[in-house]
């Protein structure tokens, strides 16, 4: 799965450990996503994109090998 | 099941490994330089209440929560588990088929058996009760209770406690 936190911090201008801290989880979680090496649960996916005042699927992606 | 899954709190980790580091120097400074701390125990007695402490130093760094514990630690914690757990039953079973089969009577295969039945059994039975006490089963998209599910999962669930009690009466013969 494929995601665009990466630009979204960017655009917000914000590290990836105020982010972790946003939403409540550890800097290294936010980095295993960002690389996607780790698929967050709903409720993640749902505080990020809050945060980030987006859609899930607007950050979220699905590729045809999940 | 919330309580099955609790674990100490980060302070416990570092507390455990305090308890390891002062075991893995209680220990080399014991085996280098043997020193009597009960008088009634003898030199092996003294070296198994080092490791004691290096193991319980151990086990209270591995059941302690980390600093952050989000989802992905979960994640690889349940992942460890499974995988020791399958690693050290697994190799303990094949070590244990060496000792049968090559008849080595010096070591007690016996002990060697049990330390996995017990593991095993306590897994088995945490994780069955986990399956079939969770309060979220449902039943044509309609959540049932635990004892309606109970009612619903008569025979897996007496199944299960009969091959529970026989582990267990198993295990208190052999100790006996």
């Amino acid at each position: 799965m494929k995601n665009t936190i990466k630009v979204e911090r960017a655009k917000l201008n914000i590290s990836q450990t105020e982010l972790a801290e946003q939403v409540k989880v550890s800097k290294q979680t936010i980095h295993s996503i960002e690389t996607a090496r780790f698929v967050p649960s709903t409720a993640l996916a749902l505080k990020i994109a809050r945060f980030f005042k987006v859609r899930v699927e607007d950050i979220f992606e699905l590729e045809d090998t999940d | 099941m919330k309580g099955f899954n609790s674990l100490a709190s980060y302070k416990n980790k570092i507390a455990g490994l305090v308890i390891l580091s002062i075991g893995l120097l209680v220990t080399i400074v014991e085996k280098l330089h043997p020193f009597t701390v009960v008088a009634k125990w003898n030199a092996d007695t003294h070296l198994a209440a080092c490791i004691w402490i290096i193991v319980f130093g151990m086990y209270m760094t591995a059941f302690s929560r980390e600093k952050f514990e989000d989802e992905r630690v979960k994640k690889i914690r349940a992942r460890a588990l499974q995988t020791t757990m399958m690693l050290l039953t697994g190799t303990t079973l094949a070590f244990s088929l060496t000792v049968i089969t090559q008849n080595l009577g010096d070591l007690d295969v016996m002990i060697l058996l049990m330390m996995p039945a017990i593991y095993l059994a306590i897994y088995l039975a945490m994780f069955h009760i986990g399956l079939y006490f969770d309060e979220m089963w449902d039943y044509d998209e309609k959540p049932v209770g635990i004892i309606e599910n109970f009612k619903k999962n008569k025979k897996s669930i007496i199944i299960f406690q009969l091959l529970s009690l026989a582990i267990v009466f198993i295990i208190y013969l052999l100790l006996s």
